[in-house]
């Protein structure tokens, strides 16, 4: 009797394990992602989930689905909203690409993965440790690296040499703050000087993605702190930084618009930009003007400009992966795929296509050089370069996790375009002289606006 | 079975093996009828019925769904098309123009498309869709290479194509006039261009040659095509657009990103696996699906093939590629194509995945089916076991207890038998006769049998020897006595059995073992 139970026995335990052997092989976990690399163009990193889905994900029944490729702005407006269940709001992803800024405007930042649970000490030890510092929120390890930029200065040598051949302006005037902004003020003459028909229809030189970078990096390299507890320290060596920046703004030199720095760099309203080094994907190399000519030009790539007295310092960007809580099985197969993309010679294939940085040590030291060899894209030789000098010679600084950075970026970045459209069209009537005492008049200005 | 069932017939079988035997020839054929009916029934064939119901249900929905899309939209473009109509002739009649005197004109072209955004962002806004366009067939700059391609217009599209909410949702300009995305605070796209390039939309000139002036006849749903210099694949709805004198000026329209089709139709969970929705020109058994647009999959492979091939079935159809076959149904909707082709919607499984449904379900009726057999075996040996038990209990009472003294078994026909056995013992101890003999030889039985009684212990054992098949002399040793005290005892049996020799002595032992009556003069007993 015994025996015949036993055999019963192994016969419904056999059973549910062929059963559940079956349903692992056919059903797949799926993971939705929103990311950055890429928007609006060929992204290199959908090529590599292609890649991933078809061997790795294969073998361990995951899939990735990429929803959303965006810029981190509209990638955290959309992660906010759901967050905060607003109406219309989309459900999260299981993976998306933000800044910690987004997790610090968060009602609950405990939806997140706890990367530290699911990566050994081992493991951790590979990244470059200052990237994964970013990601960390208190003890916990929210946000993983897996691809990092800088702040490049990108330059469209093919119509800067025809400003060069006329003024003898060359492009290492621009290696400091305040020979990039005097150079901006010749540009805007020069080019106003083409159309003397059209009364200042100079152009700008310059266009930066983020002003308040400028302000935030320029005030920790001249050591002074550019926050306070709770709003900016508008200190004298603020000042400083306000000065070149608000004569070559008022003299039209500095793109003020909306938007990346890439567009006016495609439209020719601007031939130099300060930009994400990631950009380097959304450049092109037509300019295409308003009669519908075209130009191929030649882009080259530069360090940032640095003030003369004060530290060479970079900021460091790049945004990080996050993970949203689920299941156990959707969790671990989401960090399977991360740590498939951050295994050095895949992350080095995917940065170098991305115009990244890699974010393990052994990329770095094993194979980023012989990828950089094999790059053909002039533009991508020419990023990895300005790299390179910029590792030598800079400190990267990261931004603070400062409780009310994104309301403080947010509100500077959009008062400060807007203040000084308004005070180019005052102070249009002074021909170019601008004087110290209106810089420090309209500085003035912003502060009052700017702290209401 | 069927001898086994013979032998046990004749064979000295015990009564558990043969319940045993019966019961399980029962379970086979209870089992086997039910297999039968359920067979009959069309049970083993629910699964295709079920699949069948899902995918038709699916199907319903989708092509529902996809219908009033497509209608809403195409109204919307009509909508659109008579707004641009209005607004460019309203423009040029401000202007005291005419519409070729576009060409080469960006102050007027900036103008006219000033105008638009409004119209287009709001349909934009307004409809289920990733994008919306007008192209003028026209151009800022006749005089640049490939200038005859080069059309004016606007292009305006959602930034993030995931989000389901429109109204707050960011707008980027693919094409148009820089200074007006500026002027409306729109992004420019990263692959932004001034003009579109008409030979990257295949249906632009036959649009453009239309002869009919109605718009409800002249839209058409492109196939899928690359948006230029992006990893994005969309399709269009397109629209032709008149002046006021009936001649086409431009196409405008709105675009369904794939991305888009994606999230607007989600796979559906199905016991058989993720149901999905396929957008698709079909022509005879061809389902062109590079054309078309895929609904949410868990499948890369779907995407990226060029065709089906239908392979028409009883409850649903195959649908074959060199890779993955998959099975579904689909039906034709009423959407114009630019190539004359019908568009289908499919719903889609992939045939693996209900093949190992189906695979899993068979393989739990079998192993249901083994389990109740074997479940019905452990219970045919139970209740064998339950029923022999007090038979044997019964049986071995008996034998170890008098017949008289044997208790109650609680088994009514084994009580009765040995009741019966208990009477005839009864009558056999009243009436001596008990063998069935004829009646003088049961008289020399019992007549013997009282003489027998008489012997002595020492002629007792003498006469058991002679029972036994010892000769004198082996007797006379065994009891340690010389032969003639032997013989003085058979002179004495002789003459209390009334026997004249030992033959007749013998004779008469071998009398009585012949009627089985032996015992009755033994003394072993």
């Amino acid at each position: 009797m015994k025996k015949i139970f036993s055999i019963m026995l192994i016969f419904v335990m056999l059973s549910f394990a062929l059963t559940s052997c079956k349903n692992n092989e056919n059903e797949l976990v799926v993971i939705t992602m929103w990311h950055v690399y890429g928007g609006q163009t060929d992204s290199p990193l959908n090529n590599l989930i292609d890649e991933f889905n078809s061997t790795v994900g294969a073998e361990q029944g995951i899939f990735v689905r990429v929803d959303a490729v965006s810029n981190s702005n509209n990638i955290h407006k959309g992660i906010l909203s759901s967050v905060n269940n607003e109406p219309g709001a989309g459900k999260l992803p299981d993976i998306f690409a933000s800044y910690p800024k987004t997790i610090l405007a968060m009602p609950d930042d405990n939806i997140l993965v706890d990367y530290n649970d699911y990566f050994t000490d081992d493991e951790l030890s590979a990244f470059v440790p200052a990237f994964l510092d970013e990601g960390k929120i208190g003890d916990r390890l929210l946000g993983l690296p897996v691809a990092k930029s800088t702040e490049i200065m990108f330059v469209n040598q093919t119509a800067f040499d025809r400003f060069s051949a006329e003024t003898g302006v060359k492009v290492s005037d621009m290696y400091t703050w305040d020979g990039l902004f005097d150079v901006s003020k010749q540009y805007t003459n020069w080019s106003d000087s083409k159309t003397p028909e059209t009364l200042n229809d100079g152009k700008s030189l310059l266009a930066h993605d983020y002003h308040f970078n400028y302000f935030q990096v320029g005030v920790e390299s001249l050591n002074e702190n550019f926050f306070t507890e709770n709003s900016l320290n508008f200190s004298k060596t603020f000042g400083n930084v306000w000065q070149p920046y608000a004569d070559a703004v008022l003299n039209g030199g500095v793109w003020l618009k909306g938007g990346y720095a890439t567009e006016p760099l495609r439209t020719g309203d601007a031939i130099v930009s300060v930009a994400s080094s990631a950009s380097v994907l959304y450049y092109s190399n037509k300019v295409t003007y308003p009669d519908n000519t075209t130009e191929t030009v030649e882009f080259t790539a530069h360090p940032v400009p640095t003030f003369e007295n004060g530290e060479p310092l970079v900021m460091q960007r790049g945004v990080g992966m996050y993970t949203v809580k689920s299941t156990p099985e959707k969790e671990k197969a989401a960090v399977a795929f991360l740590k498939w993309l951050t295994e050095p010679e895949i992350n080095t294939k995917f940065v170098t296509k991305a115009g990244y940085m890699p974010v393990t040590s052994e990329s770095f030291d094993k194979y980023l050089a012989p990828a950089v060899e094999t790059i053909d894209n002039p533009m991508y030789k020419e990023l990895y370069k300005a790299f390179i000098k910029t590792q030598e010679n800079y400190t990267f600084y990261n931004a603070p996790l400062h409780p009310n950075y994104l309301d403080l970026e947010m509100r500077f970045e959009e008062q400060i375009r807007y203040h000084f459209e308004a005070e180019k069209l005052n102070y249009l009537s002074t021909e170019g002289n601008i004087s110290d005492e209106i810089i420090s008049d309209s500085l003035d200005k912003f502060k009052k606006n700017y702290e209401n | 079975m069927f001898k086994k069932v013979l032998s046990a017939k004749k064979s000295n079988t015990s009564i558990r093996n043969r319940l045993n035997l019966y019961f399980s020839i029962l379970v086979i054929l209870i089992l086997s009828v039910l297999i039968l009916i359920l067979g009959v029934n069309g049970v083993f064939s629910f699964y295709d019925k079920e699949l069948e119901s899902v995918l038709n249900s699916q199907l319903e929905n989708s092509c529902y769904k996809i219908q009033e899309e497509m209608d809403v939209l195409a109204a919307n473009s009509i909508a659109l098309s008579e707004e641009i109509t209005e607004n460019v002739t309203s423009v040029l009649l401000e202007e005291g123009k005419n519409f070729d005197d576009l060409k080469d004109n960006p102050q007027l072209i900036y103008e006219i498309e000033n105008r638009l955004y409004p119209n287009l962002n709001t349909t934009l806004k307004s409809s289920q869709c990733s994008g919306v366009f007008a192209i003028l067939d026209t151009t800022i700059n006749s005089n640049i290479l490939n200038a005859e391609n080069s059309k004016s217009g606007l292009y305006l599209r959602f930034v993030n194509l995931n989000a389901e909410n429109p109204v707050h949702q960011s707008v980027v300009m693919f094409r148009g006039i820089a200074d007006i995305a500026r002027n409306e605070n729109v992004e420019l796209h990263n692959r932004w261009d001034l003009e579109f390039d008409s030979q990257n939309l295949t249906f632009y000139n036959d649009m453009i040659a239309t002869n009919s002036n109605k718009l409800s006849e002249s839209y058409i749903y492109c196939n899928r095509l690359k948006l230029t210099e992006t990893w994005e694949e969309i399709s269009l709805l397109s629209v032709p657009i008149f002046d006021n004198y009936g001649n086409v000026i431009g196409i405008c329209g709105t675009e369904l990103s794939k991305i888009y089709f994606k999230t607007n139709l989600p796979a559906t969970e199905s016991s058989y696996g993720k149901i999905m929705t396929i957008l698709s020109p079909i022509e005879d058994d061809k389902i062109f699906v590079e054309d078309g647009m895929v609904g949410t999959t868990a499948n890369v492979g779907i995407e990226t093939l060029d065709f089906l091939t239908v392979e028409k079935g009883k409850h649903f159809n195959r649908y074959t590629s060199e890779n993955e076959n998959y099975i579904g149904i689909h039906e034709v909707i009423n959407l114009p194509s630019e190539n004359g082709k019908d568009f289908a919607v499919l719903t889609l499984i992939p045939e693996s995945g209900y093949k190992l449904y189906v695979r899993k379900h068979n393989f739990l009726w079998i192993l249901g089916s083994i389990l109740f057999f074997l479940f019905s075996l452990v219970l045919v040996f139970l209740f064998s076991k339950k029923f022999v038990e007090p038979i044997k209990n019964s049986l071995k009472n008996l034998t170890e207890t008098e017949l008289s003294q044997c208790q109650q078994s609680g088994i009514q026909e084994f009580d009765e038998l040995i009741s019966v056995l208990q009477k005839k013992s009864q009558q056999d101890n009243n009436i001596p006769q008990e063998k069935n003999l004829p009646k003088n030889m049961d008289d020399l039985i019992v007549d013997f049998t009282k003489r027998v009684e008489t012997l002595t212990p020492a002629e007792q054992s003498i006469f058991q020897y002679y029972i036994d098949g010892y000769d004198l002399k082996e007797i006379a040793e065994l009891n340690f006595i010389s032969i003639s005290t032997a013989k003085k005892h058979n002179t004495n049996i002789n003459k209390k059995l009334k026997t004249s020799s030992k033959e007749e002595l013998m004779l008469y032992i071998e009398l009585f073992r012949r009627c089985d009556c032996l015992d009755r003069i033994s003394s072993k007993n």
